[in-house]
Formats: C-alpha cells, structure tokens, sequence
C-alpha cells in the first residue's frame, strides 16, 4: 500500500519469494520500470516484481537507495551543501564494495537491472564481465561464461580468419 | 507466491536475453573475438541491428597519439621501429584503449643503406625527412566523425574506421584539412580543405568510391594571410550541423566562424561573451564547449540552447597537480569536469575537484594530446571500403594502419593461446 511517512510518498515492492520492501517512491523511481508504472498509475497497491527474488531486490533497493539524491530524482532533497563531485567520489568507492559479490550474485544483478531497468546499475554489474571478455582468451571467457564451444574446430578456425586483427 | 518460487537463487551462466546488453558494451576488438565463442553470440553479433545498439552504449575517448623509437630501448635492432599508436581514454574506466597502432622503420639511422637495397615497403618514406618522423605532421589526425577517423601520413589522407576497419583515401593533394564531417543529406563523408598555396580558396571533397571536388565561397575576411587553423591543431566543434571555429587570431571582433554542413556555406555566429581565451572548442553531449585556462584555474564554458547562443561557466576549479608547469596541455573532457592535463610522456586524469584520479602511464618517448573525441562505431558506411587493401592498390603501399606493428619486431608471437609464426 502505498501511505506517507514524514511527507514522502512510500512504495511497496513485493518478490516473487513473498518478502514486501516498503521503500520510497523517489528510490523506487530509479528504475525506469517501476518510474513508468507509477506515472501511468499502475501502482496503486504493491507492485510484484517478478523473477527477481527477495535476496537480490534487497541488494538492488539498497542501490538505488544510495544512488537516489544524485541522480536528481524528484522528491528527493539532495544534501546542499555536498559539492556534487565529492559525492560522486564516494559513489564510486561505494559501488566498489557493493560489487564485491560472487558471479552467480553479479549475473542476477545483471538481470535485475537490465529488468527494472535502472542504467547505473546495468554498468555497474556488466563491467566486470566486460572487463573479462576483454582481456582473456576465448577458452578462459566461455568457462567464465559457462558457455559450450559449439564450433567445429574448421568453423572456429574460419570465423577467427575473418577479423584476425581482432585476436592480435 | 509459491508458484514463483522455482525463480533460480544461484546462477551460473549469464541469461541469454542478457547478452546483448553484454557485448553491446564491448570495446569493438573485444566483439569481433566474441564470435568466436559460440554460436549463439555469432548471431547475437551479426544481426543488422547489433551495431547501432553498440554505438549507443559506447563511450566517448579523448585521443593520445604516443610515439615509441625502438631504438632508445635497444640499440642493437636493425633497422630501428618508430611505433606510432593512437589510445582513446575511457574515462568512466579510467583507462586507455587502443585505437590505432603501426610501425614505420627510421631510415635516417641506416642512412648508407641505398635506395634500391631499402625494402620495397618502407620506400614511401623517402620524402619524409627523418627528423620529421618524430614532428607530428608526418601523421596526424584531422578529424574523428561517427567512428571514423581522417588520417593524414606523408602526403596521403585516409579515412578509417578503427572498429572494422573499413577505409578509402583522397588523391594526393596539397591542400589544407580544415573540418571533416558527414554531409547528412547524402550520407556521404566530407572534407572540408582551403588550398595550401591559396589559402583563402576553400574546397569540399566527397570520400568514397568516387571522389567529388567543389569549390566553395569563402568566408568574408579570410585571406592568403587571415586563415583557419588546420583541423590537427584547432578542429572545429560538430554541434547542431554546424561546424564551429573560436575568433581566428586576426579578427578584430569575436565573432564564432561557423560553417552549415547542410547547405556547405559560411556564416559569423555572434560574439562569444566569454571574457578570456579559450583555446579550442569541443562539442560534449551535444553542446558547444571550451576549456579557459588560467594559471591554475580551469573553466568549463558551456553553451546549453544553441538557438540562443549565450555562454556560462559551468564549472570553475583549481587543479591540484604538482610541478603543473611542466604540463603542456589542459582540456576538460566531459561535462562532468573530467579533466586531461598532459605532459611529456604522461597524462593525468583528473576530476572537477582538480584532484588527480589516475596517472595514465604510458609505454612512449612522446605522448601529443589530439583535440578529437572519438566513439567506436561498428556500423559500415557505404562510402569506405572493405577492410584489405586489394593486391595492387593503386600501385601504392599499404595504409600505415595495416602495417601492425607486431609482424615488425617478434618472429614469434603469443596469440591467444597460440603461437604464430611471422608472416612478413
């Protein structure tokens, strides 16, 4: 249900494990998803967020809470007096320490944020993996992938042919 | 709620619909190797549409160009590389990619050698005077425009591609590369040049298959003497279709030159009120931008509604670099307040606090900033050409860019689990 507390409008998440996350409207809004229900007034009660279990939507709020004076989000009064780059330092070494989860953590994040659609987060949690793809050999990404070689070795040999500038 | 239950609290592979917003964020090297994994992202990759979802999510980079003499470092090698690359930095990355890199060999440190004896591939370098192989104007940077690069070496002009490698060149001409851009009307890419004999003559230039070459009229006041800087030392700034040049140093007033890539004609813009001199123009997320630099102030300048050009000063900070003397060059690179202050042999990121972030190091003798921001683009235009150079080209060398300067100096080499034996 959505109820005021101190003049801010609240929001209640819900995942699919049952767990509800009464979180404010501003930080729910950092997701463009959960931002478009609310403009086209599809969240007058709580809204159930799919797919995304209590664990991980516990973790993705806590994002998004953290991120929400920022990125300007209305309704919610950034601090004045905190020059807009130092907080952005702090940003960053939040973000470090917040990424610091195990793969299969990473790649739900990944999921959640590309569903809920909240930028930030999407290049936060797929940078790592960009990173990984970037600079390792094919066999060490699909093992980092977990991704079968579904190649004929001629075929892999042809396909590496066609932009062997790329694997120099 | 139970029915949801079965939604996976461990994982172990990245979701299939996930993918494409994994390798739309690849550097280019990075997606062109990914075919290679599997199938699955093969056809990921090759979907008509997978490039310009690419090109959304790439960054843009300011670009290093870094010179590396061979020589310095070992002596002994014969004869001698002078390794040229181009780096793009990713800012938000804090890193540096590459963009471009080849090898040219130094002919003036085996001077006996005669020209016949000379291998046939290094003799386009005979009209270069060696010590000019150091001097920028032996390759340089004209313009970067929807990932494409204008690239001058020697005598010729290439337009190039980094990502796919796709190029065509322009005739070798003597002219003056003032301002390179897309013609939107025709799609076609652009070069804007004034004559190096007559200056105040302008001409334009279609790249492509066929190259086009017109005469325009030029802008009042511009003589042999009053000129436009070349576009390797001051570019002009793309913002609206309209390329942008600060006041040129004879104009009485301070009125912006500005060119219409449309209608491909002149016009003065009204006086900027920006009370000091900036040194370049740069166009950042769609505004027109430039840097004033003070002692150690810098200011970021900003010019938000381009239909009612006004500016303001959107950030003023100081920079908290030691020895700052030392340093030749400040830009801000973004509306953030990213910051490159470049030296001799490094650059120094910093944010809009002035404090320094990172140190980008660089394995070079000589770093030169360029005034170019470049974008990966994967996209292929039409009016360049496919990524060799047919057999025969023109009678001509190979572009530099597809001298890789590995076939120069390893007979053997590491590359991605195999080794591979020289080629050339």
């Amino acid at each position: 249900m959505a109820t005021r507390e101190a003049g801010k409008k609240m929001i209640m998440l819900k995942s699919p494990d049952g767990m509800e996350f009464e979180v404010e409207e501003a930080v729910a809004m950092e997701s463009q998803t959960i931002r478009k229900m609310i403009e086209d007034d599809c969240a007058d009660t709580a809204i159930l967020i799919p797919n995304i279990n209590s664990k991980i939507l516990s973790r993705v709020i806590e994002y998004c809470n953290k991120h929400v004076p920022t990125t300007g989000a209305t309704g919610a009064a950034a601090s004045d007096t905190v020059a807009p780059a130092a907080l952005a330092e702090d940003l960053k070494i939040w973000d470090a320490e917040f990424i610091k989860v195990n793969r299969a953590t990473r790649f739900d994040l990944i999921q959640a944020a590309s569903y809920l659609n909240i930028k930030g987060l999407l290049d936060l949690t797929s940078q790592t993996t960009i990173d990984t793809i970037s600079d390792n050999s094919l066999e060490e990404i699909r093992s980092f992938l977990s991704t079968k070689n579904d190649y004929l070795p001629e075929e892999e040999q042809t396909i590496r042919r066609e932009n062997q500038w790329a694997f120099q | 709620m139970a029915d949801h239950r079965e939604s996976p609290d461990t994982r172990s592979s990245i979701p299939d619909d996930l993918i494409p917003e994994i390798i739309s964020r690849l550097p280019a090297r990075a997606v062109l190797r990914s075919r290679a994994i599997c199938k699955l992202w093969r056809s990921i990759i090759d979907d008509d549409r997978f490039p310009h979802a690419h090109r959304r999510h790439q960054p843009h980079m300011p670009l290093l160009r870094l010179y590396r003499d061979d020589s310095l470092a070992s002596p002994e090698l014969n004869p001698p590389y002078l390794r040229v690359r181009i780096e793009g930095i990713d800012l938000r990355a804090r890193a540096s990619q590459p963009v471009l890199r080849f090898a040219v060999a130094q002919e003036h440190k085996h001077a006996v050698e005669s020209e016949e004896k000379r291998p046939r591939r290094d003799r386009n370098f005979r009209h270069i005077d060696p010590a000019t192989l150091w001097h920028p104007s032996a390759f340089d940077v004209h313009g970067s425009c929807d990932g494409v690069l204008l690239i001058s070496h020697g005598w010729s002009i290439y337009a190039y591609n980094p990502a796919t490698r796709c190029w065509a060149d322009l005739p070798e001409n003597g002219s003056i590369v003032i301002g390179f851009y897309v013609h939107r009307p025709s799609g076609n890419f652009h070069i804007l040049l004034s004559h190096r004999l007559c200056r105040a003559e302008h001409w334009v230039f279609t790249m492509g298959h066929k190259v086009v070459q017109r005469r325009i009229a030029s802008p009042d006041f511009l003589s042999d003497q009053n000129t436009i800087r070349p576009a390797c030392e001051s570019p002009p700034a793309l913002v609206s279709g309209n390329l942008h040049w600060l006041p040129q140093s004879f104009q009485s007033d301070r009125q912006l030159l500005v060119f219409d890539t449309v209608s491909e004609t002149f016009r003065w813009m009204s006086p900027s009120d920006v009370d000091a001199d900036g040194r370049a123009l740069l166009e950042l997320e769609g505004m027109l931008t430039m840097t004033v630099r003070g002692e150690r102030t810098v200011q970021l300048w900003v010019m938000p509604n381009y239909e009612q050009p006004a500016w303001f000063c959107k950030l003023q900070f100081s920079l908290s670099v030691d020895h700052i003397d030392r340093f030749s060059g400040v830009a801000v690179v973004s509306l953030e307040g990213d910051v490159l202050v470049h030296g001799e042999r490094c650059v120094l990121q910093c944010d809009s606090k002035g404090r320094v972030q990172k140190h980008h190091k660089l394995d070079c003798h000589r770093t030169v900033a360029m005034p170019h921001l470049f974008k990966e683009n994967l996209v292929r235009h039409g009016c360049l050409d496919c990524p060799q150079p047919k057999a025969g080209w023109r009678g001509r060398e190979r572009p530099p860019f597809f001298r890789d300067m590995r076939w120069m100096l390893l007979p053997y080499m590491k590359v991605d689990g195999e080794v591979i034996p020289q080629k050339m």
